[in-house]
């Protein structure tokens, strides 16, 4: 008996290659923090693997006895299947900045269990600060007033902040950055002007909390690069 | 056993299945339109785009695995179990089909889309509606896979144990509710006929070959192929009928969070019951695979255990999809029944779970 290819097989393998490609890309180039959390990035190869053995497996059986054309609907749906790939590998990867500041809720309902350890000694992180905001238990930090920590993020500005103030945040993330929750610090005593919007900084300095939010009097603040994993897991 | 050729009513499908079958277009032409529309009002800036793509990648790049992990069990449940282990079911007590097609639904790990033809064809074997009906309901939200999925998108969470339970236990419940409500109807004419290139009968995928349908349509347009090559049929065309939906669904939740402000979106979810509709309406327009619309719910981390439960129940057992594919499978009235059924039973128990947890 003779076979022939099945068009429409090779169009669906061909969209399984795209993304299997995609999968393998995003291991290989080392941007999977940028779409996995560190409890999630174990997808990435589930996915790269899975996606490959389909491709093949639909490759292999893509020679038939009767011809197989591709309909117009298959060629729609394909291109609906191929376009977020490419859009996803195409683009130098990004992470949430200023604009999601803005967008993104700070009342967060549901969300996640303290991350706060022991408080009294030691660094203090972005985590830990969440973690007591979270559960309305700031004012477990009044022993550490005064004390010097550093922290890394990315700048934004608020309307009411001073000349030698900002915004110092950092998304933190459970799965993806579709479940970002942002964290923020008050920086003040920073050098006037000398600091744009999503620019990425390490600030050094004395925190006090005040009231619902935390303040950090700094005494050095410099610009960094972004971080390899731009989010934080709980 | 019953004759199947009596059970189906004569045919009145087409607009339904054409409607299904250009649904992902017109929904792609709906975004394209909505983009269009926001680029001449200025709001889409290129702050907003990038923060677009960021969280539908995300979102894509999350799911997409475990779609694949749910494809390859349905695929491997498709080729290597005989319709006949389903028909087992039948030779129960009638009242006892109904919570053992419930408690099948852990077993057989089908999302929404594979389940109709499943109880399509449980129906067509002499099951009756209700239990198949039941089964139907209850695996896109029970099996296995879900339920890992959940629990990966809400690990951490202090909300998790509600979320993964109450997921589970209510969609249990609201199956169980719609089996008994649909109880006593008969087999006669519960099933339409279904054309020969209709996708929902067909295991939902997108080539012939792949098709293991025994009831209800002719299968001359099927050649007859080893098993393996029906097993990468099943595979990829689930890839390609769940992606597509997937797709849409993720630039939805990523378009809302991109242009919605904030406020908005807070002050719908601190509405106790504009909050659980405003769910329930999203996972109905959305219509997302159950194995993959966790992560999308987790976003939405404004909203309390109640409504982000009110998506995780609905949306697997009725939305825009399911709708044009139970209008396609079953009789006149079934679709309304469900609707009703499933949305009374998820707007109670979300409250119910929402006033216990607090």
């Amino acid at each position: 008996m003779t076979t022939t290819w099945s068009r429409s097989r090779l169009a669906t393998g061909f969209a399984l290659a795209i993304w299997a490609a995609s999968f393998w890309f995003l291991i290989g180039a080392d941007r999977s923090a940028f779409y996995f959390s560190s409890r999630t990035t174990w997808l990435a190869p589930v996915g790269a693997v899975m996606l490959t053995a389909a491709m093949i497996g639909r490759f292999l059986s893509a020679r038939v006895s009767r011809p197989e054309p591709v309909t117009r609907r298959q060629l729609g749906t394909l291109a609906v299947l191929i376009i977020p790939a490419l859009v996803i590998t195409a683009f130098p990867p990004a992470a949430l900045g200023s604009y999601a500041v803005g967008r993104r809720t700070t009342a967060i309902k549901g969300a996640y269990v303290s991350m706060s350890g022991d408080l009294t000694q030691g660094d203090l992180s972005l985590l830990d600060i969440f973690g007591l905001s979270y559960n309305g238990e700031l004012d477990q930090l009044a022993p550490r007033a005064g004390s010097t920590s550093s922290f890394t993020g990315f700048v934004t500005r608020d309307p009411t902040d001073g000349a030698d103030e900002f915004r110092l945040n950092r998304f933190m993330i459970s799965c993806c950055p579709g479940d970002a929750v942002n964290i923020q610090l008050r920086i003040v005593g920073a050098p006037p002007g000398g600091f744009k919007a999503d620019d990425w900084v390490r600030a050094t300095g004395r925190i006090y909390p005040i009231g619902s939010e935390v303040i950090v009097d700094a005494t050095r603040v410099q610009r960094v690069r972004r971080p390899k994993h731009p989010y934080l897991n709980p | 056993m019953a004759d199947p050729t009596i059970l189906i009513a004569p045919p009145q499908t087409e607009v339904a299945e054409r409607k299904t079958q250009w649904l992902p277009l017109r929904l792609s032409l709906a975004v394209l339109g909505f983009g269009l529309a926001l680029y001449v009002t200025g709001s889409l800036t290129a702050a907003a785009l990038a923060n677009f793509r960021i969280i539908f990648g995300s979102l894509l790049l999350q799911a997409i695995p475990l779609v694949m992990m749910g494809a390859f069990v349905a695929a491997l449940i498709g080729t290597f179990v005989p319709a006949s282990a389903f028909a087992r079911l039948s030779r129960l007590p009638e009242p006892l089909q109904i919570p053992a097609a419930g408690i099948a639904g852990f077993a057989f790990p089908v999302c929404e889309c594979g389940s109709v033809p499943v109880a399509r064809r449980l129906v067509a074997r002499g099951l009756i509606p209700s239990a198949a009906v039941t089964f139907m309901l209850a695996a896109p939200i029970l099996n296995p896979i879900v339920i890992v999925s959940t629990s990966i998108a809400y690990r951490g969470r202090d909300i998790f144990w509600p979320m993964v339970l109450g997921r589970a236990g209510l969609g249990f419940v609201a199956a169980m509710v719609v089996g008994w409500v649909i109880g006593g109807r008969a087999r006669e004419g519960f099933l339409r006929q279904v054309a020969n290139d209709d996708l929902s009968a067909c295991g939902s995928h997108e080539d012939a070959s792949s098709c293991n349908c025994e009831v209800g349509h002719d299968c001359d347009h099927h050649e007859h192929e080893p098993r393996w090559k029906t097993f990468c049929g099943y595979l990829a065309g689930d890839f390609a009928y769940m992606g597509r939906f997937l797709i849409f669904g993720a630039a939805v939740a990523a378009a809302l969070q991109t242009l919605i402000p904030q406020s908005v979106l807070d002050s719908v979810a601190n509405t106790p019951i504009v909050s659980l509709v405003t769910m329930m309406a999203l996972a109905f327009a959305l219509s997302l695979c159950s194995e993959s619309d966790a992560f999308v719910a987790a976003s939405f981390v404004q909203f309390g255990v109640g409504p982000q439960l009110a998506f995780l129940v609905f949306g697997p057992m009725m939305d825009a999809k399911l709708a044009f594919l139970y209008n396609a499978t079953f009789s006149k009235g079934f679709l309304k029944t469900v609707l009703s059924v499933v949305t009374v039973v998820t707007l109670v128990g979300t409250l119910w779970i929402e006033v216990l947890v607090g």
